[in-house]
């Protein structure tokens, strides 16, 4: 009953959730300076222009590239022990602090960067350093539910098994668990350096004069023009966004990791 | 090699809730000791405990004397197969079992040597490179088995073993296990909820119900003199009989609730007076020759179900007097003639009756 | 006898060695515990203490403590305005999410299609392109020659542009879209919890389709109905970016507000002020939705 009207629902729903993604990207082909969509020609001019504009490129390779990898790293190796502490004992307090280290999540993420613009204002930390610290808070939980997800599906058994063939704490988790959970770790991993790469809401307080990212100086463009150049920018970025999509999908999958 | 294991009063609480104890038992050198009870029970807990995968709250667990309380897992040089055999999905065969090994300080040549041998031992020899998700359920239990004595523990703890099996192939693996361990000569605790694979591996069995050690004795020990009702019921069936314990002309008869009244062997009961629970096996109550002479404790009893289970037949008879009792007997024609007809006489001879304090409330 | 004797045992053991062994989650979390106390719990704290402050021209946060930012705020028509606009948004796009995914999520907890991992993934791989990219995708689609504009115009629907974009609308559909997964997610992890047997049940018990959907399955899908709703509610009322792009310029919510007070106006107390009472404001659909989950359960236990 009504299954192929719902066919055409789901393909109408589908169709306006990717609209503004596929439109975007393509509109980067216009040889002209207006935003049309379908492109009028095929042309790179814009993708040329992408290159030559150095508030752009440093904003893409020099800042929001090089956080976002940091960021990465950092997320990873601190949500690796906290999934893991949090799945592997029973302690006292372990749930509140599995709601603390969520909580990032609940607070809107405007508040964290205007609270961190007040820390940073008291206290002084390089302009990079800043951005890092927000990214970092705003991605752990994300990395730790990740991570925990796929500590989830291996079998404790088997670090007890290590234990008991002589493997002590620490050459078990990097000879059995770390292994086993490598998939979510790196999955974790993209996921920090996507969630880095395209804040806007705490990189807003936070950029500095040579510190501005990607997604913030496109935002201050967006406010008061928009040529096709930001076309090129987001099909660069879509293109690597969705190549890193692809990669924790087959991983273990974006369901595990933005359940609720 | 073989190591003495001492549990002394040992204990585990989670929070307020009893996981298991207090447990005493001592195992002897080479001795196979099964710990067994319903799923609940605290068996895999004190396997644990041994393992040192959990800390006791309370008690001491002695190896060759030693208090290992605090000794780690990974320092207590004790094998363990798990349930779910526990492979490294990572590894190959070989690597699994040369697992513990490295942490000896065995590699190389004498890693393979020994590993090797250890794969001769539980016929597997040519997988070394397999991955375990390409071994059957069997295979991979081999594995595990091979892995845990490589390294050679002081003790092997089995738990669960063969529960993955199908019923042909844990026949077949116990009599593996079982051959294994006179070999390697270990002192091996095995933890089972199946009474018959712990009576066919066991020099010994710890029987558990809620955390608590009910009996700790040989195979058929347990069966004959249970010393709970739980353990009685655990191990096979019974009939219990309620009533009193009294004396009449200098002896001391049992008189059931309805009335039955049961001679006592001489020795047992001593203690017992006042309302007390009989136990006898269904087994042990005999059908008897209907014109042999009368001997102690011969009862008419009316047959009122008869189920044919094979090599042997199960009644249910009510005894003149009211009483309700099963028994099992050999499935002989004129047995079968006899219970058809629906009247027998049985008899339940003083010596396998077993007292047993009145249940509760 | 035997504890005493393990008492001295235990006691003998090297304090760092005693760490590991029986609380190892305390190494493992230290780190990353006070990292969260220091740049998350701290600047909170830090960020309340601002908003009690008064503004200081040149110390911008002053000494005094007072509640003038947030008497300020709730006596001057211009701000309740902003806010009760910002909360009309909020709410007409999470129950336009909400209509919008429920079939979605539905069909998303039941279907044992080979597409739904496609499904799944093409869900959430637009939310992890980011919201500025998105944002542009709509200025192409509802700019003034946009595609929405060049396709009614070819249609001959209308003779010039029409004015689609700065409009409350856009704004709307701006964040509807950007803020669907997030509605779909909580959805799909409720629905698949209601076990499907229930339906079933319902069913041979004679329950149309539409009653099933009524009696059992919307009312078991309560939980994720309220965080979804919870999750978009909160994100749009504190958006900043759709705002100020597909609304353009003179469109005032409380996101772009507080941006403004604090990157621009640099008016750290009133801003603090302000986000304060936005994050109080944004646990009203919380609190609304457990009053009603709370009475629906009590009719339930009446009946």
């Amino acid at each position: 009953m009504g299954r192929r009207l719902f066919g055409a629902y789901l393909a109408l729903f589908y169709a306006f959730l990717l609209a503004p993604v596929v439109v975007a990207a393509l509109t980067s082909f216009n040889p002209t300076r207006l935003n049309l969509f379908p492109p009028v020609g095929l042309s790179l001019t814009w993708y040329r222009e992408f290159l030559r504009a150095e508030n752009f490129t440093h904003a893409f390779f020099a800042v929001s590239l090089k956080i976002a990898l940091i960021v990465a790293v950092i997320s990873g190796a601190l949500a690796l022990p906290v999934a893991y502490a949090l799945s592997r004992y029973r302690f006292f307090g372990r749930s509140l602090l599995q709601t603390f280290f969520l909580s990032p999540m609940m607070v809107p993420q405007m508040v964290v960067g205007i609270a961190l613009l007040l820390l940073f204002a008291r206290y002084t930390f390089a302009d990079e350093l800043r951005i890092v610290i927000g990214h970092v808070i705003i991605t752990l939980p994300i990395a730790v539910r990740a991570i925990t997800a796929s500590l989830q599906g291996t079998d404790p058994s088997l670090e007890e098994a290590a234990k008991s063939l002589g493997a002590n704490p620490l050459q078990t988790f990097y000879r059995v668990t770390v292994p086993l959970i490598g998939s979510g770790l790196l999955a974790a991993m993209l996921f920090a350096f996507t969630l880095s790469f395209t804040d806007v809401n705490v990189a807003l307080f936070l950029t500095g004069p040579r510190t501005t990212t990607l997604p913030v100086e496109v935002f201050a463009y967006l406010r008061w023009e928009s040529t096709p150049i930001i076309a090129a920018i987001a099909s660069v970025q879509v293109a690597l966004i969705f190549a890193i999509a692809i990669s924790i999908h087959r991983l273990i999958g974006l369901d595990a990791v933005l359940k609720y | 090699m073989a190591a003495t294991l001492e549990l002394v009063e040992v204990s585990k609480y989670y929070g307020q809730v009893l996981g298991v104890g207090p447990v005493t038992l001592s195992v002897e050198p080479g001795e196979f000791v099964s710990l067994l009870g319903p799923s609940g029970c605290g068996k895999s807990t004190t396997l644990r405990l041994i393992a040192g995968l959990e800390r006791p709250t309370a008690g001491a667990i002695r190896i060759d004397g030693e208090v290992v309380n605090d000794l780690p897992a990974y320092r207590r040089n004790i094998g363990l197969v798990f349930q779910n055999y526990a492979l490294f999905p990572h590894l190959s065969v070989f690597d699994n079992v040369a697992f513990g090994l490295r942490y000896r300080n065995v590699t190389g040549d004498e890693a393979h040597r020994r590993g090797g041998e250890a794969l001769r031992l539980v016929n597997l020899e040519g997988l070394e490179d397999r991955l375990p998700r390409q071994l059957s359920g069997g295979q991979q239990q081999r594995v595990a088995l091979a892995r845990a004595v490589v390294i050679n523990p002081r003790i092997l703890l089995l738990d669960e073993p063969l529960s993955n099996l199908d019923l042909a192939l844990r026949q077949r693996m116990q009599g593996e296990i079982k051959r294994i361990q006179r070999e390697v000569g270990i002192t091996t605790v095995y933890v089972t909820h199946d009474q018959t694979e712990a009576f066919a591996l066991s020099d010994r069995i710890a029987v558990l119900f809620g955390g608590r050690l009910h009996q700790f004795a040989k195979p058929d020990e347990l069966y004959e003199q249970p010393a709970t009702p739980e353990v009685a019921d655990f191990i096979g069936e019974t009939n219990y009989l309620q009533g009193r314990v009294e004396t009449a002309a200098g002896a001391r008869v049992f008189v059931t609730d309805h009335g039955t009244r049961l001679v006592l062997p001489p020795d047992a009961g001593a203690a017992a007076a006042g309302p007390v629970r009989l136990a006898v096996r269904p087994h042990r109550v005999r059908v008897v020759d209907g014109t042999a002479a009368a001997g102690v404790n011969v009862f008419d009893a009316r047959v009122e179900r008869v189920v044919f289970a094979g090599d042997a037949l199960r009644a249910t008879a009510r005894l003149s007097a009211g009483d309700t009792i099963q028994l099992t007997t050999h499935n002989l024609p004129e047995t079968r003639t006899a219970l058809q007809r629906g009247a027998v006489r049985v008899q339940i001879r003083p010596e396998d009756l077993q007292f047993f304090p009145p249940p509760a409330g | 006898m035997v504890t005493t004797a393990l008492g001295t045992e235990r006691a003998r053991r090297p304090v760092l060695g005693s760490i590991l062994q029986d609380r190892p989650h305390v190494i493992l979390l230290a780190l990353p515990v006070f990292l969260f106390l220091a740049f998350l719990i701290y600047p909170l704290l830090l960020m309340f203490v601002v908003s009690v402050r008064n503004y200081h021209p040149n110390l911008i946060v002053g000494p005094r403590l007072t509640l003038e930012n947030y008497v300020r705020f709730i006596t001057d028509p211009f701000y309740r305005t902003v806010l009760a606009n910002t909360l009309k948004l909020a709410g007409i796009v999470s129950v336009i999410a909400l209509l919008l995914s429920y079939p979605v999520a539905y069909y998303l907890s039941r279907t044992a299609s080979r597409l739904k991992g496609w499904l799944v993934f093409f869900l959430l791989a637009p939310l992890m392109v980011g919201i500025v990219v998105r944002t542009y995708g709509w200025i192409v689609l509802m700019g003034r020659n946009g595609t929405i504009n060049r396709a009614l115009l070819a249609l001959g629907v209308v003779d010039e542009p029409v004015r689609i974009l700065f409009t409350d609308a856009a704004v709307i559909v701006g964040l509807v879209e950007v803020l669907l997964p997030y509605m779909v997610l909580p959805l799909v992890s409720a629905l698949q919890k209601v076990d499907v047997t229930l339906e079933a049940a319902a069913a041979t018990l004679g329950a149309s389709p539409v009653e099933v959907l009524r009696r059992v399955v919307i009312p078991l899908s309560l939980p994720g109905v309220i965080s979804g709703v919870v999750i978009v509610f909160t994100l749009s009322a504190g958006a900043i970016v759709t705002p100020a792009v597909l609304g353009g310029p003179r469109m005032q919510t409380m996101g772009t507000l507080i941006y403004q007070l604090m990157t621009a106006t640099l008016n750290w107390p009133f801003g603090s002020a302000v986000a304060f009472i936005l994050l109080a404001f944004e646990a009203i659909p919380v609190f609304l939705f457990f009053a009603i989950v709370s009475r629906a359960s009590a009719e339930r236990g009446r009946a």
